[in-house]
């Protein structure tokens, strides 16, 4: 790339950035409503807390390893920092004034209101002083700094108090925190308020508010609330763990000590304690954030959810059924029947899947099923199904993520109840992440083994497949099937990778099968018949994936890229043939799809892989071929909708920044469109259903 | 002998285990409702079993664990798919383990799974078969005058075919690992080319000296190397065959010289014992072009594990054997290698496999007895070659040397065997060749013999007179009539002299009757 020299690419944490601050854009836009606001408040501080855990943490790492690279887009280590910091506060100081501003107040016109405590009636801090007292006194532990207590390990992401204390007799100033218990609802309604709205507190102002509980005779001097965000970027040597997942349990233990990589203090917090605690913690001048708002926004993102006042949210979109699959019919006829079954969570619902593995759990042909899981939900069916169809007999083999970043603690849990129940656990590939989506079942029909797989470009999280836009396909192509059997063998280290029919697998032939696509597509190029490449991801990061995406603009290549979050890519360098669009909605864009002209023959592909290096060199990651007319068409028809959002829709230009999209109109939205075009299609299909029944009777 | 083969209704998947010596190969398939097959599972794992074994002539302990690991693993997915019927064969390395045996005991009790070697000749005939299969499309039914190489690591395979017909098949100890074992030290990158060239023709020379090799209009490769090989020529995936050139070759050479192993395995994408074998391979390859004074190779992309198979699904369905023709006619050339009376062989086979059809309820053997005794008939005065005394014992060692392909190690003993009781001498408990074959081979060899005793003894003149000979059995007598032949007085004295061994194995005295 050095032949190109740098500022061909966009700095990756700038970028990233840029993406929060879309979600930002979001809580600004006055066309959403005020819960949904408030969610996109939630979202960009749960977002913000995993950059400064991993990146800005990796960053620091890179400093006290003595690293002296310099990022694809030219810029030092200690100048990226300097970057992000002023980026993250101007950011944050403009979602303080949205939610402080515009939301909180709006929401108050509605009866939910969020107060400061002081602001409460008598009677209300009287009705307060007793759920102190029932319930949250019980479970607060304090804990006092002196010359016999060391300085304690606060945990990350939670809220502190820090409360300086002096005894009345002896005036010795004694230094305490009080951990705000996460097991409490952060947000306290206050009884007593007549019907109608409500009240709420946020809990740490209330047990401020009763501190003087906690610390007998000893008079509190100052307290404030504080939030430490630590290093969670952890890699685990595997060469030194014959038990990985013992070792992950021990790094998860350790988690708690990393380093700090920024202190959030309320604004009003006393600067020598917070100099104090600054260098307890050692942490850097900059990293130091001051609040106007309370801290840990991210506890926003159910808050009124409860209320339920007309037009404070907006309207659902109920997930539709998969038509091909109705109730009634079994999963495995479905699919025969259709040959491919696309799911599109969350226009439609999710429950195929989960019907699917429960229907194979208890089906007493099948033989085998067999399943990557990379984030599972909390008491997931589909875990419990497995869980069922190991206990029934059939051989089930699930390859366990433990390394999913943040889920690792509950990726262990299913792990263990997974192996109890008799199934094959793999946990993982010795340095590789699993992050492809299979499922495949082994079914034994008419004396022939028939398999059906499930291929999805997002996990199988029945939560989050009601948030994120993905795109699951069932099928029982041969050829595919043979793929997906030998990349479960793969994973399992039974084989070595085969030739491949269909699938292109990553870390093996993934960026190489890219590559050849895009090069193609450059050679196929002419200006009578210019090549086209519609590309959908959530990031575009990797360096030599761009350049071939510039040369291939410059042949002449017409490029589309949809990307929702980071985007290295820098237009200017497109020959005026590169688009990029970042939409940011209701629901977040999780899907990988990609399309090539190829001459006139187009292919179709989704994939579970970003163009980021972790995904095509460090991650078993899948690439799939799309070959069922139907499903191409709505394919072609979904990234036509989200070419042409204008009103969820971002545009990067040439000088790197987005296009805002203020405008009034909601008449392009991409995501309502396909929810419509879901609707009307469903309508279409039923309609069809019922044709045979009417056609005569000849004979 | 192959086992008695009774077609199924559904057999349900069927798997090959395929141990090499550089890999362990697992293929689960299944034959569809059209015919078509189908398949399911295809697990390979790399495991370094050749190198040790050219180098040590055994496998180790740690290896014995690893191959069981492998397999076990292969187990659990044959488990998972039902298979009801599979083949797990052990080629080259295991073939050449002085401790081959301990080896399969071992794997068998800590995996259940059977392993059994395949030899040189089955392997020639699964590859031959295989290879015309994959070729039909290019060259029709027959392979004209070819030359066909099985590059394996540690030995490889030269089959000679002419007008369409296998005429032999010889291994040889020249693999393309074991010529880097065994001259360790020699070759280094860059001068392979200069060590291993004298070697490859002197070894192929040596093969090629008894078989008129030379005049091949085409040369056959085969082998995991050259597969590779034909892929870096522009092979496209999936296609039955490929073709490398003598430029492609020299391109390869090329761009390899002076490469180490890990370097070209990093740079082509291949396991580092398939890196190791691409310049060894290569000079083979255009050592065998320069033979055959042709410029290309044509690459069937087959392999052991498809052609076995194949084989395993033609047993399924109850098929015969395809290769038979080839067993034949590698019998009449191995005939002619030693001077043979064609016609006189040719009409005692007639009238051997007329008689063995002819008294099915009699002798009561399976199809593939029948293959045996022609092939025994071709070749029972070979022994003449050297010396008319005891011509018999001498046909016996010349076929127990011999190599012929599709016929396996047990059924060479049977055949010479065969071979030695074609005249004089009935089994004695002195004979030990004889008396070291199982019960039920030896009453097969004495069926065998006794059957082609008469059939020799019927063309003494060795005129090939016997046509439209009718075979009777009546009273305890076996009836043979000739219609065309009044004077019958040498046949009578032949038959005087060997239906002895007949009367004594059935029952049944052999009558000659001519026309009245």
């Amino acid at each position: 790339m050095s032949t190109h020299g740098a500022k061909r690419f966009r700095n990756r944490e700038l970028s990233w950035l840029a993406f929060n601050g879309r979600v930002l854009d979001e809580a600004g836009d006055r066309r959403n409503s005020l819960l949904d606001r408030l969610k996109f408040i939630a979202i960009f501080s749960s977002n913000l807390d995993e950059f400064f855990m991993v990146r800005v943490a990796g960053l620091y790492q890179q400093i006290e390893s003595g690293s002296r690279g310099v990022a694809p887009c030219g810029t030092t280590v200690p100048e990226q920092l300097r970057l992000v910091h002023r980026r993250v506060r101007d950011l944050v100081k403009r979602q303080e004034r949205y939610l402080l501003e515009q939301i909180l107040p709006g929401l108050e016109a509605h009866g939910i209101a969020l107060c400061s405590v002081r602001d409460l009636g008598r009677e209300e801090r009287e009705s307060l002083l007793q759920l102190f007292e029932a319930d949250i006194l019980p479970v607060l532990t304090p804990v006092a700094v002196d010359t016999s207590h060391p300085f304690p390990i606060l945990t990350s992401g939670a809220i502190e108090l820090l409360v300086e204390l002096r005894n009345p007799q002896s005036g010795e100033i004694v230094r305490a925190f009080v951990e705000v218990p996460k097991g409490l609802p952060r947000f306290v309604q206050v009884a007593g308020n007549d019907g109608g709205g409500a009240i709420h507190v946020p809990l740490e102002e209330v047990i401020v508010d009763h501190a003087h509980r906690l610390f007998g005779s000893n008079i509190i001097q100052a307290v404030f609330p504080f939030r430490v965000t630590r290093d969670m970027d952890f890699s685990v040597d595997e060469d030194d763990a014959s038990d990985l997942l013992s070792h992950l349990e021990k790094q998860l233990r350790r988690r708690r000590r990393r380093a700090p990589v920024r202190l959030e203090v309320a604004k009003d917090a006393p600067r020598a304690l917070v100099t104090w605690l600054r260098d307890e913690l050692e942490v850097d001048g900059p990293s130091v954030y001051r609040a106007r708002a309370p801290l840990d926004l991210a506890a926003f993102m159910d808050f009124g959810a409860a209320a339920e006042v007309p037009g404070l949210a907006e309207q659902a979109w109920p997930a539709l059924d998969v038509s091909p699959m109705p109730e009634g019919m079994s999963a495995f006829e479905a699919i025969t029947n259709a040959r491919t079954i696309p799911v599109f969570p969350p226009f439609e619902r999710f429950d195929p899947v989960v019907r699917f593995l429960a229907e194979a759990a208890v089906d007493p042909d099948v033989l085998a099923i067999k399943q990557t899981l990379y984030r599972v939900s909390g008491d997931s069916p589909v875990v419990k199904a497995l869980q069922q169809a190991a206990e029934n007999g059939k051989q089930v083999t699930v390859i366990v993520e433990v390394k999913a970043r943040f889920d690792e603690e509950r990726n262990i849990a299913w792990a263990r109840r997974l192996e109890e129940s008799g199934a094959h656990v793999v946990y993982g590939i010795r340095g590789l992440k699993v992050h492809c989506k299979a499922l495949l079942v082994v079914r034994r029909e008419e004396g022939m083994i028939r398999r059906y797989v499930h291929l999805a470009t997002g996990n199988y999280n029945d939560r989050t497949a009601k948030l994120y836009t993905d795109i699951g396909i069932f099928a029982t192509d041969p050829h595919l099937c043979r793929d997906v059997g030998a990349l479960f063998n793969l994973m399992t280290g039974y084989s070595n990778p085969p030739d491949w029919y269909k699938l292109a697998v990553a870390p093996f032939d993934l960026r190489r099968t890219f590559n050849a696509l895009i090069d193609r597509e450059a050679r196929l190029s002419s200006g009578h018949r210019p090549g086209r490449i519609v590309a959908k991801m959530n990031a575009l990061v990797d360096p030599g994936v761009i350049e071939r995406l510039y040369a291939a603009a410059a042949a002449g290549v017409r490029i589309d890229l949809i990307v929702r979050g980071t985007c290295c890519l820098r237009p200017k360098f497109g020959c005026g043939n590169i688009r990029v669009v970042s939409i940011v909605d209701r629901y977040l864009e999780h899907s990988r799809v990609f399309y090539f002209e190829n001459g006139g023959l187009p292919e179709y592909y989704l994939s579970s892989a970003d163009w980021m290096p972790r995904n095509l060199d460090r991650r078993i990651e899948i690439l799939f071929p799309v070959e069922d007319a139907a499903t191409r068409e709505l394919l072609m028809r979904m990234l036509a909708l989200q070419l042409g959002d204008r009103a969820k829709g971002r545009r990067l230009l040439p000088d790197d920044r987005y296009t805002q999209c203020f405008g009034r109109s909601y008449a392009t939205r991409s995501q309502r469109s396909t929810y419509e075009l879901f609707v009307r299609r469903r309508t279409v299909q039923r309609h069809h259903q019922v044709q045979p029944i009417l056609t005569p009777i000849t004979g | 002998m192959p086992p008695d083969c009774t077609p199924l209704q559904t057999p349900g998947p069927l798997a090959v285990i395929d141990l090499g010596a550089h890999s362990a190969r697992l293929e689960i398939a299944q034959i569809l409702p059209d015919g078509q097959i189908e398949e399911i599972q295809h697990l390979t794992q790399p495991i370094r079993l050749g190198a040790e074994v050219f180098v040590d002539g055994r496998i180790h302990s740690a290896n014995v664990k690893l191959v069981a690991k492998i397999l076990a693993d292969f187990s659990t997915v044959m488990a998972e798919c039902r298979v009801q019927r599979y083949k797990a064969i052990a080629t080259s390395a295991v073939r050449e383990a002085t401790n081959r045996e301990i080896f399969l005991s071992r794997v068998e009790r800590l995996t259940g799974i059977q392993l059994d070697i395949l030899e040189a000749p089955e392997e020639a005939r699964l590859i031959y078969l295989a290879l015309k299969e994959a070729l039909a499309g290019e060259l029709g039914p027959g392979i004209g005058n070819a030359l066909i190489c099985v590059i394996g690591t540690g030995a490889s395979l030269l089959m000679h075919v002419r007008d369409g017909r296998l005429q032999c098949a010889e291994s040889v100890r020249l693999g393309t690992i074991r010529m880097i074992e065994e001259l360790a030290g020699s070759v280094t990158p860059g001068h392979a080319r200069e060590v291993l060239d004298p070697f490859i023709s002197t070894m192929i020379d040596w093969s090629g000296r008894f078989s008129a090799v030379t005049q091949s209009d085409r040369l056959i490769a085969i082998g995991s190397t050259v597969r590779s090989l034909a892929r870096f020529s522009g092979h496209k995936p999936r296609s039955r065959h490929a073709e490398i050139t003598r430029d492609d070759l020299r391109v390869i050479a090329t761009r390899t010289a002076g490469k180490a192993a890990t370097d070209i395995a990093a740079e082509w994408q291949l396991s580092d014992t398939l890196a190791e074998s691409v310049q060894p391979c290569c000079v083979m390859l255009e050592n065998l072009i320069d033979i055959v004074a042709t410029d290309r190779v044509l690459v069937p992309m087959v392999n052991t594990r498809d052609a076995v198979l194949s084989d395993l699904i033609r047993e399924v369905r109850g098929e015969s054997d395809p290769f038979e023709p080839e067993i034949i006619s590698a019998a009449e050339h191995l005939g002619r290698k030693y001077h043979y009376d064609q016609d006189h062989a040719r009409a005692v086979a007639n009238v051997a496999v007329r008689l063995f059809d002819e008294l099915q309820e009699l002798h009561e053997l399976p199809p593939r007895a029948r293959l045996l005794l022609e092939v025994a008939a071709i070749l029972h005065d070979i022994g003449f070659f050297i010396s008319n005394q005891e011509h018999h014992k001498h046909s016996f060692y010349l076929i127990a040397h011999s190599e012929l392909p599709g016929i396996t190690p047990e059924e060479k003993r049977i055949l010479s065997v065969v071979g030695r009781y074609h005249r004089r001498s009935m089994p004695k408990a002195s004979h030990t060749e004889y008396t070291s074959l199982s019960p039920e081979n030896r009453l097969l060899v004495s069926k065998l013999a006794a059957i082609l005793r008469v059939a020799d003894s019927l063309d003494r003149s060795h005129t090939g007179r016997l046509r439209g000979l009718k075979i009777q059995v009546e009273d305890e007598r076996l009836v043979l009539f000739s219609p065309a032949f009044r004077d019958l007085g040498l046949e009578r004295w032949g038959l005087s002299r060997k239906a002895d061994m007949f009367e004594d194995v059935f029952g049944l005295r052999v009558v000659m009757m001519g026309q009245q």
